[in-house]
């Protein structure tokens, strides 16, 4: 009994402090200089247009990157998980060493790849490098080996050829995994501060991510306010898919 | 949960889209009209007229467009520095700054402030158009006024003045310098921009009932517990009330001269605006704006009396067309 009221209230008290810091955001939102008003909500959603534009420009490339990063790892997993080729994994062992480097050893070498395709300063700057990130193959690689190689022995001696067996048996049998990728890489792309900081020229293409961070520093109230904005799709997806994403990265962890 | 969090989202989703569209033309709308002067300083002296100067409780300012960055990107008004202009001995205000290409603002349809995105306007529409000029204290002594213009009303603290070579978009600023008599005015509007400001109100409430409907509607689509395919209807319902009111918006065109400087939905502005303005054209003898308003005022009843029987009509047909599948 006493072990329960304990971790009922270590836990009440970690939830506290990771729920606090939205809250106290949230009500400052409505308040200004201890005054109540919604000025901020009017500002960065009925006076101007720039907040929610850069809003909708970012969430359009967060769900390129997503689709992109689906595609990619869908096909890369089962490769990996499925298929062999020389050297495989040599590749894969360098897949995840690529994956546990900080981003900013590879922004170098991505900047002058993007500079030599004449990239920089587009969108695409953006979308490539994001969509070859290679946790998505890595989850769908963990995901695909759970598919028993009989069935896909059985689905190939009937007949269907590899994408088939992709696409039809390996990736609906494997939806967590699917939903994990897309949602983390989402999330990866919605929180992005230095590659547009670093791959574009213009401040009106940046994303809502990095243009928060110079929101005006006489209204901290609107500051405030695109925190709101900023953390919609985030709470939407998790809140919708946090089922498939625990299991999806259960799944990575098991193996 | 899965349903109710995909319920809350997409309202706040079209919330979003009703938004987005909503700022794009409230800052069309709100962003004040300038005229200005496009000179390349190259370092000697320019002289203005004294008309260039805006005059409020803080003094006089003397402004100019410059391309803003970051958040602020885009055309904004700026102040000159008093130390950059002067009277000279002709009474004409002398400039000097450093040398570059500047927007010099001439007249604008309001007060500008400081840091303000505006617009330019290239081409103005020669019109025939009557000024009223209100007075917080009595009309001055002296009533003079140029050849095009003639005093067709006036009252203790106002003045009906009609102007043969009136431009729109309406400058408060270039009306007030006609003469010594408007500039010692507290404001000046244009009847043809009052005009059409009480002729948009109709169309302003069908657009905030079709973005009610829209949501509404896509309210019922989550609540209703049918599984029908029918169920459609009220997101293709809400798509073409969310869509109606698109199209609507881009046909509204409200005068800035009339808007708030912050606050569109700013209440006690309108009230107290035209308030002032239907108490000084009553006084004047003029009573139209009165009477196009209470007809305004009528036909925003209408419109809204009739969008909620037609709303109510619609979801009860649906409701029982889904029922009896």
């Amino acid at each position: 009994m006493k072990k329960r009221k304990a971790s009922f209230l270590i836990s009440a008290l970690l939830i506290t402090l990771c729920v606090a810091p939205f809250l106290y955001i949230f009500v400052h939102t409505f308040f200004d200089q201890g005054h109540f008003t919604l000025h901020g909500y009017y500002q960065v959603f009925l006076a101007q247009t720039q907040y929610l534009a850069r809003f909708w420009r970012s969430l359009g490339l967060c769900l390129i990157i997503a689709l992109g990063q689906l595609l990619v790892s869908l096909l890369a997993g089962y490769g990996f998980a499925k298929c062999t080729f020389p050297g495989k994994n040599t590749i894969f062992f360098l897949l995840m060493l690529l994956m546990v480097m900080p981003l900013q050893v590879t922004l170098v070498p991505n900047y002058l790849m993007l500079d030599e395709l004449r990239l920089i300063g587009t969108d695409h700057a953006l979308i490539w490098p994001m969509v070859f990130v290679p946790l998505g193959t890595f989850i769908m690689t963990q995901a695909y080996r759970s598919v028993s190689n009989s069935i896909v022995e059985a689905a190939l001696l009937d007949g269907c050829g590899t994408l088939g067996v992709i696409l039809r048996i390996a990736a609906p049998m494997n939806k967590s995994g699917l939903v994990c990728t897309a949602l983390l890489s989402f999330l990866d792309g919605w929180n992005m501060v230095e590659q547009p900081i670093i791959f574009l020229k213009d401040f009106d293409q940046y994303p809502l991510s990095v243009g928060l961070a110079s929101t005006p520093p006489g209204e901290p109230i609107l500051q405030l306010v695109c925190f709101v904005l900023v953390v919609l799709p985030p709470v939407f997806l998790f809140s919708y898919f946090k089922t498939e994403l625990v299991e999806g990265i259960a799944m990575g962890g098991e193996k | 949960m899965k349903r109710s969090v995909l319920c809350i989202f997409s309202l706040v989703l079209y919330l979003l889209l009703a938004c987005t569209m909503l700022s794009a033309k409230i800052e069309e709308e709100m962003m004040p009209q300038v005229e200005a002067k496009t000179l390349k300083y190259k370092g000697t002296t320019l002289s203005f007229s004294p008309d260039v100067l805006f005059h409020d409780e803080q003094g006089d300012h003397f402004y100019h467009a410059a391309n803003g960055s970051g958040w602020e990107s885009g055309l904004r008004i700026r102040e000159f520095m008093p130390a950059q202009y002067y009277y000279d001995i002709f009474e004409q205000i002398a400039f000097t700054g450093t040398p570059q290409t500047y927007h010099f603002i001439m007249s604008a349809s309001r007060q500008p402030v400081e840091g303000e995105k505006v617009h330019i306007v290239e081409e103005f529409e020669a019109v025939e158009d009557v000024h009223l000029y209100c007075y917080s204290g009595a009309l001055p002594e002296d009533l003079w006024m140029p050849q095009h213009t003639s005093i067709i009303g006036q009252s203790s603290h106002a003045l009906l003045v009609r102007n043969t070579r009136a431009q729109l978009p309406f400058f408060q600023h270039t009306a007030k310098t006609l003469s010594i008599a408007a500039s010692q005015a507290d404001h000046a509007y244009s009847l043809t921009e009052i005009s059409s400001f009480i002729q948009s109100l109709p169309p302003v409430t069908l657009i905030w009932i079709c973005l009610l409907a829209g949501f509404l509607l896509l309210l019922l689509f989550w609540t209703h517990r049918s599984a029908s395919p029918g169920k459609l209807t009220y997101i293709i319902a809400a798509a073409f009330f969310l869509i109606s009111a698109a199209i609507l918006l881009s046909r509204i065109d409200l005068p800035a001269s009339l808007l708030p400087t912050e606050n569109i939905f700013d209440l006690a502005h309108y009230i107290s605006t035209f308030g002032l303005i239907l108490h000084a054209l009553e006084q004047c003898g003029e009573n139209f704006a009165a009477l196009a308003l209470q007809h305004s005022i009528h036909q925003c009843l209408l419109v809204g009396v009739g969008g909620l029987l037609l709303g109510v009509t619609f979801i009860m047909l649906t409701r029982r067309f889904l029922c009896r599948r």
